[in-house]
């Protein structure tokens, strides 16, 4: 019974690092797959991730947002994105470009390509370092943050958003709606040129 | 239980992910995927500092830091739809998605 109880303790610790290997394993793959439609895919399986680790933090409210918004709004927005236009053009012509061998002149792209697969590698990898040699120093408090059972957080969050945060709150529903409004003058253009 | 390092660690090693990709492919759709990825990494930070005032003050102190966070989405969300609308355009126009030979402003 205590092996349970233990086990039953170690739950979200475990949840939480199987989660955080499906998200970084994924995270990796959104760049290195072959087909857009793979990575974007991928993309879903991160944000699901993340949407997890919300709840394992206490964040039931945002974990829903985060399934609503990014699996059901942004990734679908990106598979129809990827649809309409020239499936050929955005899946294909980087492995094409990456796998042109011939001539001199592609020789020479490759071998630019690599100096800038290492100069990127290389950025990255100082970024991260600078910021855990920060985060190291921080002397940041090493507690549990894991979630108990609590009340939930929507109210909590309904009442500070209509009240503390009630101008950003429809500042943001103004950015919405522009960038809603822009998007549709940017690709319905195209549209009236057809038709004359 | 899960340790506060931990989920800042985890949300550095995603935005670090996130920004490789970025910066390694030249796919216009593939970078702005790699953006969203980083702004999910700064979400999970926002999230985990939330829940640790939650767990030294009162649960009511997490609530700003998830706010922050529900913006962040927002603007993710209009950033997508207007990235892609622009990504689309050039694609129509152009026939070309690789940000290398979108060059126009190229005096």
């Amino acid at each position: 019974m205590s092996f349970l109880d233990g086990l039953a303790a170690l739950a979200p610790t475990i949840g939480f690092f199987v989660l955080a290997v499906i998200i970084l394993v994924s995270a990796w793959m959104v760049s290195h797959a072959r087909r857009i439609t793979h990575a974007a895919f991928f993309m879903v399986l991160v944000f699901t991730g993340v949407a997890g680790v919300f709840v394992l933090l206490g964040a039931d409210f945002l974990a829903g947002g985060q399934v609503l918004v990014y699996v059901g709004a942004i990734a679908v927005m990106f598979l129809f994105a990827i649809m309409v236009s020239d499936l050929k053009e955005i899946s294909d012509a980087e492995t094409r470009a990456r796998g042109a061998g011939t001539g001199s002149a592609a020789a020479g792209g490759t071998g630019t390509r690599k100096v800038w697969f290492v100069l990127a590698g290389l950025v990255t990898v100082g970024f991260a370092g600078l910021v855990l040699a920060a985060l190291a120093r921080s002397g940041l408090p090493a507690g549990a943050v894991g979630a108990a059972a609590g009340p939930g957080t929507t109210a909590p969050i309904a009442r500070e958003l209509f009240t503390t945060f009630l101008v950003p709150f429809e500042l943001a529903s103004v950015v919405l709606l522009v960038a809603m409004v822009g998007a549709i003058v940017l690709v319905a253009r195209e549209r009236e040129e057809e038709v004359e | 239980m899960i340790d506060l390092h931990h989920a800042i660690v985890l949300g550095v090693l995603l935005f670090a992910v996130g920004l490789y990709g970025a910066l390694r492919t030249t796919n216009a759709v593939r970078i702005l995927m790699c953006i969203e990825l980083m702004l999910n990494a700064v979400n999970l930070n926002f999230v985990s500092f939330a829940r640790l005032a939650a767990v030294s003050g009162t649960a009511q102190a997490a609530v700003p830091g998830q706010v922050f966070a529900i913006f962040v989405m927002t603007v993710a969300a209009a950033e997508v739809a207007v990235g892609l609308a622009i990504i689309l355009q050039i694609v129509r126009q152009r026939g070309v998605v690789h940000i290398d030979r979108i060059n126009l402003l190229k005096g």
